[in-house]
């Protein structure tokens, strides 16, 4: 066997030319498709965020006859949300619940309405990877209005804002409010017409005591989980109750599921493409060996014996090249990731709560399925040999 | 010929005394439905499907331009007060430490969350001035059917049955452009107060919500000689 292996080895260095673009071949391939995975999860990660974020999370649960009046924002259809949290919270695969109350508004500034706004409330701790609120720190008796809005209607820092809407009871209510900090968004329909402040400060506006929300939404350890959470959820939820997945329904989510599973055969093409590339650059180098073959099976060598060494060979070459795709794609990756592919003008004009900017996302999982191809693809492409090392006559070959 | 010159005079002059009795009805009820310079106290009841609150409510109206209510006690946290100042509206939100002018889609809006709108309470022009009005005779009331002849009319139509001793609708039905029935207005109690009847207790059903029956009772009514003027202002308001 050591033998075989020394000559393998040798032959890999033997021509060096035919090594480097055989390597570089499955380096590139390899390189592709990590770098291909990756962007295809970074583009998809942040929509489901974004969305999750601001609207659906994994789960969410509202009152069945706020449901069907969602568009209306009708506060009175409030719950006990910690007495559901109670509940929830003991399901092994529930990472998160966010409570919120979102309610249509007027806002003030001085003598002056501002606008109607969408007042969303929520409790700050809970939204610490709420992208749009990343970095920024909410306390009761504060407001965070867009950088946008601020422009537009000439607030500043430490200026108070009144809100003014009707409460639970259907009186006329507001609340003052400090600006302390503004959030930034390209997207006009969050900058224009949302403003957050804490689920404390709504509660006291609307006239609901604390314990009340108007959603709840329930984020999964495992994207995938949320369905069995669903059906545990459901299992002691009782009628009053309207319970929507991310992965069911008209949501936008559940709609851009279809997009996955499009992206999903995409990658599996690019993955095919880059397999079919390896074979084929190992399968040509190895076809026009036909006299080495020839010369070895003369010299006594077994078939089986001759394909072990380009068994050896392709896959050291196969090691070679995927260790450098590795490395380009993980770098090129990397430095994308921190880069981003900013598709601010393309979107300008979608109005869905995703950020502009694709960073492709690097996991190791990514890296392992470009391993794994590597590897894979360029030891098999030797099994291609097999038929041939045994059909091939040595005495007609040396003749030619 | 005696008797058809009589008969003539007869129909002529039922049709002035019919006339006349129209104006003369409306004339009467309003007269008992804006009363000024009066001071007085009400609760009001606000009965929902889940809920009932109520609250004591603080009562100054000069005349049909100048209103002020304050709420004084209230089992829901309402702590408003509000203030009706020529044709402006202004309601005073102690918690945001400012007031809001009431306008637009907000006269709509249910007057301290009960089942009067803003507009309910704030019309004070003449209703021959807003709707075009018919009498039916009915035995027992005057039926008013008023039909809306101007655009910012608060109801497109409605139906007043009233009282023929006192000169107070016993019911009023509103009604929607497509004729559907919107809310029901019920002067339950009255009180004779000087020359004037006045309504001692009211009830708004608004029937396009579930249950949604609100009741004023009013007390201590005392009608004055004049009322100072600075009860109705701004700074008054927001004191």
């Amino acid at each position: 066997m050591n033998f075989i292996l020394k000559i393998a080895f040798k032959n890999i260095f033997r021509n060096h030319r035919r090594t480097f673009l055989t390597s570089l071949g499955i380096t590139i391939a390899v390189a592709a498709t990590i770098f291909g995975k990756s962007f295809i999860d970074g583009e998809f990660i942040p929509i489901i965020q974004n969305i999750s974020d601001m609207e659906t999370g994994h789960i969410k649960i509202v009152r069945r006859e706020y449901k069907e009046k969602e568009r209306m924002m009708p506060v009175n259809y409030n719950f006990n949300f910690i007495e559901l949290e109670n509940k929830i919270s003991k399901i092994k695969d529930v990472k998160l619940l966010r409570p919120r109350i979102k309610f249509g508004t007027l806002i003030a500034k001085g003598d002056n309405e501002a606008d109607g706004v969408i007042g969303f409330s929520i409790l700050p701790e809970r939204e610490k990877d709420f992208v749009l609120l990343k970095g920024k720190t909410l306390n009761r008796g504060e407001i965070l209005v867009s950088k946008k809005f601020a422009d537009k209607f000439k607030i500043n820092r430490n200026d108070t804002l009144v809100l003014i809407t009707q409460t639970v009871y259907g009186y006329l209510n507001g609340i003052s409010l400090l600006v302390k900090d503004f959030y930034e968004t390209d997207i006009e329909y969050i900058a224009s017409n949302i403003v957050f402040l804490h689920i404390n400060d709504a509660q006291r506006l609307l006239a609901m005591d604390s314990t009340k929300a108007i959603e709840l939404l329930v984020y999964c350890k495992d994207l995938g989980s949320s369905l069995k959470v669903s059906k545990e959820i459901k299992s002691f939820l009782s009628d009053d109750y309207f319970l929507s997945n991310w992965q069911e329904g008209e949501t936008l989510l559940s709609m851009l599921k279809v997009s996955f599973s499009v992206m999903g055969i995409v990658f599996l093409i690019i993955f095919f493409l880059a397999s079919i590339a390896i074979i084929n650059t190992m399968v040509m180098a190895l076809y026009e060996r036909k006299k080495e073959i020839g010369m070895m099976k003369s010299l006594g060598l077994k078939s089986k014996k001759i394909f072990l060494i380009f068994f050896f060979e392709t896959t050291i070459i196969g090691i070679i090249g995927t260790l450098m795709g590795v490395i380009l794609g993980s770098s090129v990756t990397f430095i994308f990731s921190k880069i981003g592919f900013d598709y601010s003008a393309a979107l300008k004009d979608i109005q869905i709560p995703i950020i502009p900017v694709i960073y492709p996302s690097l996991s190791f999982m990514n890296v392992l399925i470009g391993f794994i191809l590597g590897i894979f693809t360029s030891s098999l492409s030797s099994l291609f040999l097999v038929k041939r090392v045994k059909s091939l006559n040595p005495v007609e070959i040396l003749r030619e | 010929m005696l008797k058809r010159i009589l008969f003539y005079v007869l129909i002529v002059s039922s049709i002035f005394m019919y006339a006349e009795t129209l104006e003369s009805i409306i004339d009467k009820v309003e007269k008992n439905l804006s009363v000024k310079n009066v001071v007085y106290r009400a609760k009001m009841k606000i009965e929902e499907s889940d809920n009932t609150r109520e609250m004591d409510l603080l009562l100054y109206i000069k005349d049909e331009k100048n209103v002020y209510v304050e709420v004084l006690t209230s089992t829901d946290g309402n702590r408003s007060r509000f203030l009706k100042k020529d044709n402006s509206m202004w309601l005073y939100l102690p918690s945001a430490g400012r007031s809001v002018l009431i306008k637009g889609h907000m006269l709509k809006e249910g007057f301290m969350g009960s089942s009067f709108s803003y507009e309910d309470i704030s019309e004070r022009r003449k209703l021959k001035d807003i709707y075009d009005i018919s009498l039916v005779n009915d035995e027992k009331y005057y039926i008013l059917e008023m039909k809306a002849k101007v655009n910012d009319a608060p109801y497109k139509f409605k139906k007043s049955y009233i009282m023929k001793d006192v000169y107070l609708p016993y019911k009023e039905e509103i009604y929607s452009s497509s004729n559907r029935l919107l809310k029901e207005f019920y002067i339950e109690e009255y009180e004779k107060i000087k020359d004037i009847y006045f309504p001692k207790k009211v009830v708004m059903k608004d029937l396009l919500q579930k249950k949604n029956i609100t009741t004023i009772e009013y007390a201590d009514i005392s009608i004055k000689d004049k009322i100072s003027e600075n009860y109705f202002t701004k700074s008054y308001l927001e004191r």
